[in-house]
């Protein structure tokens, strides 16, 4: 029974992947008719197992590997529309068996799809560039049935709002979005602050960035991860990202791993 | 349920503030380029600040028959600090400002001036579309 209570509860209320970061790394194409692919490898390890602030069961892991497939189209300058499709290489928890033990549990497959109609308002300044974005997202079930689930399979409606600017030597780029589901998902929202320095080497340009990250569900979870990021022009039509986020703050309204950390691997092809 | 949409930001702000680089200074590096490059159409982009986000400028000159791609990278070079964009061209062959500045204006740009070198120094003419 206490077996069984916890497996619902924690399958139940997972907090997802969600990537709010769009398709090629937020910039690109940002011209008429152009088009992008791509690929992200996430390594994400949680810690400990939390109800609330507290550790339940400290110690109690959980390791997500997941490979994120992400294209886009811009087919007028201001209006893009993008999908994304996450493929759970390996999922693997641990979990209280019910009697003081570790009982441990695997996912693995598709995920659930996420569609958005970014809608930009440009706006060119002298010594600064940048945009406002409006974003209506939809979420579509395609995950399975495993021991869990890192994806919710659930039909989800959500909205984003967002603007960045960049000058030749800084940008900063804020955005928020919320989301709500038509099954038992409770409301969630993600919030961003990136800050980013420019660089011109070797013939190419990059960014140094910190990008801070605060999740909120709806049943009393929150997290604020933060961690640095650097992006690399490979060559205009290849571009690579690289980024780490740590949980500074992670609080689980229901019984769910956090204290973790992401790492991501981002290479995205434009033209 | 409770809406909660997070932080909106308030220190950023999108006016026309200081330039990144007063016009006697994009001038003179105007000048320089025009100086060391040759049979090139230069132009003042603004808001061309972001290399990345400006790759789509060189996406769409680039497929334009009178430039010379062979030069800069893939004909098309982007100067981000002084929103100065040199447009390599093909021997013997005459710009066509108003297809430039239209796929600049494809691109999500501006393109507010051309530059010529004259007898008399620089001198600087602005876009159809900044006339307008």
């Amino acid at each position: 029974m206490r077996h069984s209570i916890f497996t619902a509860l924690a399958g139940c209320f997972l907090a997802t992947s969600l990537l709010a970061d769009e398709p090629i790394m937020n910039m690109m194409p940002r011209w008429d008719e152009g088009w992008g692919y791509q690929f992200i490898e996430e390594y994400r390890h949680e810690s400990d197992l939390l109800l609330g602030s507290r550790a339940l069961h400290p110690g109690y892991t959980e390791d997500v590997h997941l490979l994120h497939f992400q294209s886009v189209y811009t087919w007028d300058k201001s209006i893009r529309l993008t999908a994304k499709l996450p493929y759970v290489l390996d999922a693997r928890r641990e979990m209280p068996d019910g009697s003081g033990g570790k009982r441990i549990e695997h996912d693995n497959g598709i995920g659930d799809a996420t569609l958005a109609l970014p809608l930009k308002k440009y706006f060119n300044l002298d010594g600064k560039s940048g945009s406002w974005t409006f974003k209506p997202m939809l979420r579509v079930p395609f995950s399975g049935t495993d021991d869990y689930e890192i994806y919710d399979n659930e039909w989800g409606n959500g909205l984003g709002l967002g603007y960045e600017y960049e000058t030749a030597k800084f940008m900063v780029h804020v955005s928020t979005s919320g989301w709500v589901y038509h099954g038992n998902e409770p409301f969630e929202s993600w919030s961003t602050l990136d800050l980013g320095y420019n660089f011109n080497a070797w013939g190419s340009n990059g960014a140094l960035m910190w990008e801070t990250d605060f999740h909120y569900e709806d049943d009393g979870s929150e997290t604020l991860l933060a961690g640095p990021a650097l992006y690399w022009n490979i060559n205009d039509t290849a571009h690579v990202r690289i980024e780490w986020k740590h949980d500074f703050h992670d609080r689980q309204g229901v019984l769910d791993h956090g204290n973790g950390d992401v790492f991501k691997f981002s290479l995205g092809f434009v033209f | 349920m409770t809406l909660v949409f997070g932080v909106q930001i308030g220190f950023v702000n999108a006016a026309d503030g200081v330039p990144e680089v007063s016009r006697d200074v994009r001038a003179k590096a105007a000048l320089v380029k025009l100086k060391t490059e040759k049979q090139v159409a230069l132009l003042y982009v603004k808001g061309m600040t972001c290399p990345s986000c400006a790759i789509g400028i060189r996406v769409k000159l680039s497929k334009l028959d009178f430039v010379d791609g062979s030069r800069f990278k893939r004909g098309v070079d982007m100067d981000v600090n002084n929103q100065l964009l040199t447009v390599a061209l093909k021997q013997g062959v005459q710009p066509n400002w108003q297809l430039i500045d239209q796929q600049i204006d494809d691109a999500g740009y501006l393109a507010m001036e051309w530059f010529s070198m004259e007898k008399n120094g620089l001198k600087t003419y602005p876009l159809l579309k900044v006339a307008e």
